[in-house]
């Protein structure tokens, strides 16, 4: 049972419509669907539990709204994000695993080690675009973004080592990702000939 | 357990994205930045990004040692390199400016960018401008109390829908979003009803 049965969000301007429209089905699952999805895949590190805690939030959302008790829109992410987190819990104590396996990392993955479970949400083909992409940004933009994606660093300790202030290395990240974007822009998903043709170029990354 | 206070400059001032897909973030921190990107698009769109660059940099060929920044070589004096990227900053903001009516995009602000709403008895179509650099448009409809009615995804710069699926007395907005989903520009909301 969701820790908000019987709670009712109100706002101070409520419109008192005696009878609210049912919301949007599709249009839940559209705004909710990836966001508790990949919540519940970095708490559990399984995708097939994630699509469970998401499916399973969503119902109990609908179920609150068709029942008036979220009178107020803006509240709604957070009523989500609440539900999902007490889901997830729930299935934690019911496996009955230990807190490690659920709760934060607290530092102990190594920054260079995907998580399989968030990993396994990106599509193939996405994958794909973003690695083409990545072989064929500059080496020393993908450098920082390695640094800052991969090895997780620190602003400051980023910083400090490559001599920036925090303010030129947001810039040069910034930059960075901006060259990034247009080479993924420039990569185009249908083209599955011209696609084939720059792998295989963009495969040689030593020069 | 109070939860630090998050906004979207926090999230990009201190890379929260990147370090909470990496696991990186403690548990206070980690669950303020979930709430947040709960509730804000810009920042989901972050952590999207941070999960998919993850898995394409940890994919890539080594960096050869000579590419790796170091402070004598290859990173310019930090004055230099200041003035220098402070003077890119101005450039590239005022290039996209200039295309971009004058609002920075990045930044989130509706500015002067307003979709145009219209309707016949079968259909109502939204157009907007195209954005510098979008490669996604998402175009919601949002009921008069901020409910979401419905949300698609284009590359074009129109939508148009059956008329009996729009209520008049909703409102459109439109976001651009660039290849790594980052928020380039937000419209303002915009009637669906025509005038």
């Amino acid at each position: 049972m969701s820790p908000f049965e019987g709670q009712r969000y109100t706002s101070p301007a409520s419109s008192g419509d005696a009878a609210r429209p049912v919301p949007d089905e599709d249009a839940l699952a559209r705004e909710f669907w990836d966001r508790i999805r990949l919540f519940a895949a970095r708490r559990l590190d399984d995708v097939a539990a994630a699509e469970d805690v998401a499916q399973e939030t969503l119902r109990r959302v609908l179920e609150a709204l068709r029942g008036g008790r979220i009178e107020n829109q803006l509240a709604l992410p957070a009523f989500v994000y609440q539900t999902a987190r007490h889901i997830c819990l729930q299935r934690y104590r019911s496996s009955g695993r230990e807190m490690r396996a659920l709760g934060r990392l607290h530092g102990g993955m190594p920054a260079a080690e995907p998580s399989d479970a968030l990993t396994a949400l990106i599509t193939e083909e996405r994958r794909a675009a973003v690695r083409a992409a990545v072989a064929r940004l500059d080496e020393h933009d993908r450098e920082l973004l390695r640094l800052v994606f991969v090895e997780a660093m620190d602003t400051g300790e980023l910083a400090s080592r490559m001599a920036l202030t925090r303010g030129a290395l947001r810039v040069r990240k910034h930059r960075a990702l901006g060259r990034l974007a247009q080479l993924l822009g420039t990569i185009d998903p249908d083209d599955e000939e011209g696609e084939a043709k720059r792998l295989g170029t963009s495969g040689n990354t030593t020069t | 357990m109070t939860m630090p206070v998050l906004t979207c400059e926090r999230v990009d001032d201190e890379q929260l994205d990147a370090r909470y897909a990496a696991g990186a973030l403690g548990e206070a921190e980690a669950d303020a930045f979930e709430a947040h990107y709960f509730g804000c698009a810009r920042c989901w769109g972050r952590v999207q990004r941070a999960v998919e660059l993850r898995d394409g940099l940890a994919a890539a060929a080594p960096i050869p040692r000579s590419a790796r920044p170091s402070v004598t070589r290859r990173w310019w004096p930090l004055g230099a390199a200041a003035a220098i990227a402070a003077g890119v900053l101005l450039t590239r903001h005022g290039a996209r400016s200039s295309q971009a009516g004058g609002i920075e995009a990045t930044r989130g602000d509706t500015g002067k960018w307003v979709p145009h709403a219209s309707a016949t008895p079968d259909s109502a179509a939204l157009t907007w401008t195209r954005v510098m650099d979008a490669d996604l448009y998402r175009i919601r409809l949002l009921a008069a109390d901020g409910r979401l009615l419905l949300e698609r995804t284009t590359r074009d710069t129109v939508l148009t829908l059956p008329r009996d699926s729009v209520p008049t007395a909703a409102y459109w907005d439109v976001t651009a979003l660039d290849p790594l989903r980052e928020v380039l520009r937000q419209s303002a909301p915009t009637p669906a009803g025509a005038p």
